[in-house]
């Protein structure tokens, strides 16, 4: 009987600590055990919550016209792209409208010299030439450098309308919009735009000066002054003898003027003439030009030679840092 | 004073488990009403699946989700497919309908314009091989190769479709209608 009462009064003493164990714990941690069950709580609601949320339908969509192709050149911000968009169907509505002088005035200042001589009949006569009829158009972003935007721009027929019964236009040029002052212009016909350079270099014979340089998506092409510092000697810069008589060095490359052939470019003594050499360079490419090499400059007593190169009194490189 | 502090530490414990427990009831109920919202629907669907209307709308958002996980290229092929599926069953109102309007107005005014040129220009049973797929801007250029697959003599000849898709199996077509 005693054994029974003393199990009973040992059990009741086990439980009544195991309670006071619970209540000390709860006592001591039920403010952390509350902080994270609310969270908990408040997780678990969201999730029910977003649970129930119809989803929107996602397809697989490759046109992104405001990314550039060219991954690795800088992207363009929303804002951005949106002035962009609209100064393009801008000068799009333009067009269709033939209404010229609107047109023209969004063209950049550089395109305007570079491209149509500073003359806007040139430019009429090319939106003429693209736009006979209505057109559609859409657009690509490929390359942004230095805050200049290049994109593919395509005309189209109106294909929704016609189904391409009869066959269809599609016509693609580069474009380069930038801000020029406060205004943002455009540069059209695969032309980008025209920087200034003040580069000089000098030796006995002849004096250069690099005066600007004109820059296309896929070209570039150096403006020189050269002066004949001779009193009775011609100076030849190229006639075409060889294909590399002016190169331009891009990184390891030497790429040899495209405008030589069939041209003699010579300075009479005492004269002062302007030439332009034309090479490749691509508008984002990431190697920049260095040196534009005058490789093979003949000092002669006349013009009238069958071989300049051995009538030659000198025949030397010279070669300009850029 | 100390008795004062006690009872007020205590009431404060109290307050905490009542608390406490009125946040579970609370969790406990939205669960239950969620529960209960989708029962009520999950209902409405078994209940509309005995008619014929809602089995082709059934049938419909289970050719949208299957378009909805394709790659672009197959969606816009798709879309072809469809528009010369409906041209070979002759639903040619439901083809004529997904037509651009203004290509209607230019090719096919009334609905027995397109059915006629439909009749004479596809074969009664049509094989579609699909040359290439072109973006262009917001629309796609597509160029099928069309034969019969039972009539050797039919000619197979190439068509262009010019296809805009403006939502998951919402199409609009026009197409080279020579």
């Amino acid at each position: 009987m005693n054994y029974r009462k003393e199990k009973a009064k040992n059990i009741m003493n086990n439980r009544a600590k195991i309670r006071i164990a619970i209540r000390n714990f709860f006592k001591s941690q039920g403010r952390i055990i509350f902080v994270i069950f609310i969270i908990w709580l408040i997780v678990f609601l969201i999730n029910q919550y977003l649970k129930s949320i119809p989803k929107e339908i996602q397809m697989s969509n490759t046109y992104t016209p405001d990314s550039p192709i060219m991954d690795e050149t800088d992207s363009i911000s929303k804002s951005d792209a949106k002035k962009i968009n609209e100064l393009i169907k801008t000068y799009i509505t333009y067009c269709n409208n033939k209404d010229y002088d609107n047109a023209y005035n969004l063209i950049s200042t550089s395109c305007k010299k570079y491209v149509y001589n500073d003359n806007e009949e040139n430019f009429k006569s090319y939106v003429d030439s693209l736009f006979p009829e209505e057109r559609k158009y859409y657009t690509q972003n490929y390359s942004n450098v230095d805050g200049i935007y290049v994109y593919i721009l395509t005309l189209t027929d109106d294909i929704e309308s016609t189904g391409t019964t009869g066959g269809y236009y599609s016509y693609s040029e580069r474009i380069a919009v930038f801000n020029e002052g406060d205004d943002i212009k455009l540069s059209n016909n695969n032309f980008i735009i025209s920087k200034d350079l003040n580069i000089s270099k000098e030796d006995d014979y002849i004096k250069v000066e690099i005066t600007s340089k004109d820059i296309g998506y896929d070209k570039v092409g150096y403006n020189l002054k050269i002066t004949n510092k001779t009193a009775d000697g011609y100076v030849l810069i190229s006639d075409a003898t060889y294909a590399k008589e002016v190169s331009l060095i891009v990184g390891n490359q030497e790429r040899g003027a495209e405008n030589l052939d069939n041209a003699k470019f010579f300075v009479s003594p005492g004269e002062t003439e302007e030439m332009s050499f034309i090479f490749t360079k691509y508008f984002d490419e990431t190697t920049d030009e260095s040196v534009l090499q005058l490789n093979d400059v003949r000092i002669l007593k006349s013009m009238i030679t069958t071989d300049s190169y051995s009538d030659a009194i000198s025949v030397y490189s010279f070669n300009i840092n850029l | 004073m100390e008795k004062t502090k006690s009872d007020s530490e205590k009431l404060k414990k109290i307050l905490r488990i009542i608390l406490l427990v009125i946040a579970i009831l609370i969790i406990i109920v939205l669960i239950v009403l969620i529960r209960i919202n989708k029962s009520k629907n999950t209902t409405k669907v078994q209940e509309a699946s005995t008619t014929n209307e809602e089995i082709e709308k059934q049938n419909e958002n289970a050719i949208t989700t299957k378009i909805t996980n394709m790659s672009e290229e197959d969606r816009v092929e798709s879309y072809v497919g469809q528009f010369i599926s409906q041209i070979e069953s002759q639903d040619y109102e439901s083809a004529y309908n997904t037509l651009n309007e203004n290509f209607k107005n230019n090719y096919f005014k009334t609905l027995d314009d397109f059915k006629n040129y439909a009749e004479n220009k596809y074969p009664s049973n049509p094989s579609l091989t699909y040359e290439s797929v072109k973006r262009m801007g917001e629309v796609y250029l597509v160029q099928a190769k069309i034969n019969d697959v039972i009539n050797s003599d039919f000619t197979e000849f190439t068509q262009r479709f010019v296809v805009r898709e403006n939502g998951a199996n919402d199409y609009v077509i026009s197409f080279q209608a020579e």
